[in-house]
């Protein structure tokens, strides 16, 4: 990627606060505008070289852009820790101090997550909720959860099942209630150190979903250790909470959050259990998949 | 039968859709989305300030609801209450309501009358969904954003930081 840090974006002005007009005086001599599914961001910096590394390191499906102003403004700000090598950070998240004292690394991998949930939180052409999806049979099975509900270990078996793989991270839903890829690689954490890693999705011999499809299941599921699977249907509305909750704009515009998923769910059928070893639920899930068609 | 109370839902910071014969509730206010079964439908829609508790059984009875009685609607009109969803103004006391409810248990206890099923979810700021925090000795709030395990989000002097457990 080219970058084009001579002239830093500005945040839109009726995104200031004071804490914004004094966080500009820091003067930002470097940045750059990037966008993803509609959403306009910014990052900026008193270091250049910072922002040539960040620039590499954007969300999926991002694109550089010559926007002036934007939704959101990231700021780093390099610190005097003389205790590394490559230095450290203070990472802004508009007016907000959001992390500090980070490693390059750490930068990276902040700047990432913090510019994902925005893009999720603001997106209009998408609605992003914080789902794995795979694909069987034409329809699309969206098993929503928070962090560390074993979604990415689920999909992963699932598409080791024949199952396309779309995300094991967002469902993105469109104006007309149909589930779309958001094929980032695979996030797994190595069962002994516990450390996340990206991978392929074809190093699990998986293929990749392209087509939009229809809702067909909505899979409500927690791992829990030793946890036999006995789903139960549960009603459209508690689907819909279940959905709901974790819509990233659910806050910013619940009436179009509740509006989408009540289309996309409309022919769903939606099922909740608890779950043991992610390889023998995938295999049940599956066989749930003609019962809702 | 207390005819002098009308219940009334609140109109303000509230998003209403129907799905099948239930309502989902978003109350912009408190960031909580309720589930409201088929007669707690019927109970909501009730409430819009003209009908007393003798119409809203009334309603309930015409909607199919043939086992409802005044102890469900009770309960209904209770968990509308607790959820702030009714517009304010004053409940009969607390004693009359406890017996109320006691009379509701003993009902359910003896299969008659419904019982309303609600579901409440709590809807998080879109942060609190972020992946996790990778960093060691990162800054993080319990209940928040959680760090990138095996770390967890313990107290260090006045902050809280990811570290090791």
């Amino acid at each position: 990627m080219h970058l084009n840090t001579l002239l830093p974006p500005k945040l839109r002005e009726n995104l200031y606060t004071d804490c914004m007009h004094a966080l500009d005086n820091v003067g930002w001599d470097f940045g750059f505008s990037f966008a993803s599914y509609g959403v306009e961001l910014g990052v900026r910096s008193t270091e250049e070289e910072v922002l040539q590394i960040l620039s590499k390191e954007l969300p999926y499906k991002s694109v550089q852009t010559k926007a002036a102003t934007v939704e959101r403004m990231f700021s780093v700000l390099p610190t005097s820790d003389q205790s590394s090598e490559k230095g450290s950070f203070h990472l802004y998240w508009d007016h907000m101090l959001f992390s500090q004292k980070l490693s390059l690394d750490g930068l990276v991998e902040n700047l990432r997550g913090i510019a994902q949930v925005a893009i999720a939180e603001l997106s209009t052409r998408r609605l992003f909720i914080h789902s794995g999806v795979v694909g069987w049979q034409g329809k699309g099975i969206l098993i929503p959860g928070e962090t560390h509900s074993g979604k990415s270990t689920l999909v992963a078996e699932l598409v080791k099942m024949g199952a396309s793989y779309y995300s094991d991270e967002f469902a993105l839903l469109d104006e007309q209630g149909y589930v779309s890829p958001y094929a980032k690689p695979l996030s797994l954490r190595d069962s002994k150190s516990q450390q996340q890693r990206d991978i392929p999705i074809e190093s699990i011999a998986g293929k990749q979903g392209v087509e939009k499809l229809p809702v067909g299941l909505v899979v409500v599921s927690n791992f829990q250790k030793g946890a036999a699977w006995k789903p139960s249907t549960v009603s459209p509305g508690v689907g819909l909470l279940h959905l709901l909750e974790s819509t990233h704009s659910a806050r910013r515009d619940p009436a179009r959050a509740m509006r989408l998923i009540k289309k996309a769910t409309n022919n769903a059928r939606v099922i909740m259990s608890p779950r043991g070893e992610a390889e023998q639920a995938a295999l049940k899930i599956l066989n749930e998949i003609p019962n809702s068609l | 039968m207390n005819k002098s109370y009308v219940p009334k839902i609140r109109q303000d910071n509230i998003m209403v859709t129907r799905v099948g014969d239930e309502i989902v509730v978003y109350d912009e206010k408190t960031s909580e989305a309720s589930c409201l079964d088929a007669m707690t439908t019927v109970v909501w829609e009730a409430c819009d300030g003209s009908n007393d508790l003798a119409q809203i059984l009334e309603l309930l009875q015409d909607a199919g609801f043939s086992d409802s009685n005044t102890a469900s609607i009770w309960h209904a009109i209770d968990f509308l209450d607790q959820a702030k969803l009714l517009e304010d103004q004053p409940l009969p006391g607390e004693k009359e309501r406890s017996k109320r409810r006691e009379l509701f248990r003993m009902l359910s206890l003896g299969a008659i009358g419904g019982s309303p099923l609600i579901s409440t979810v709590f809807v998080p700021p879109a942060i609190a969904m972020m992946s996790c925090i990778p960093n060691f000795n990162a800054p993080c709030d319990q209940g928040g954003i959680p760090c990138c395990a095996p770390r967890v989000c313990v107290r260090v002097g006045n902050t809280f930081r990811c570290r090791n457990p």
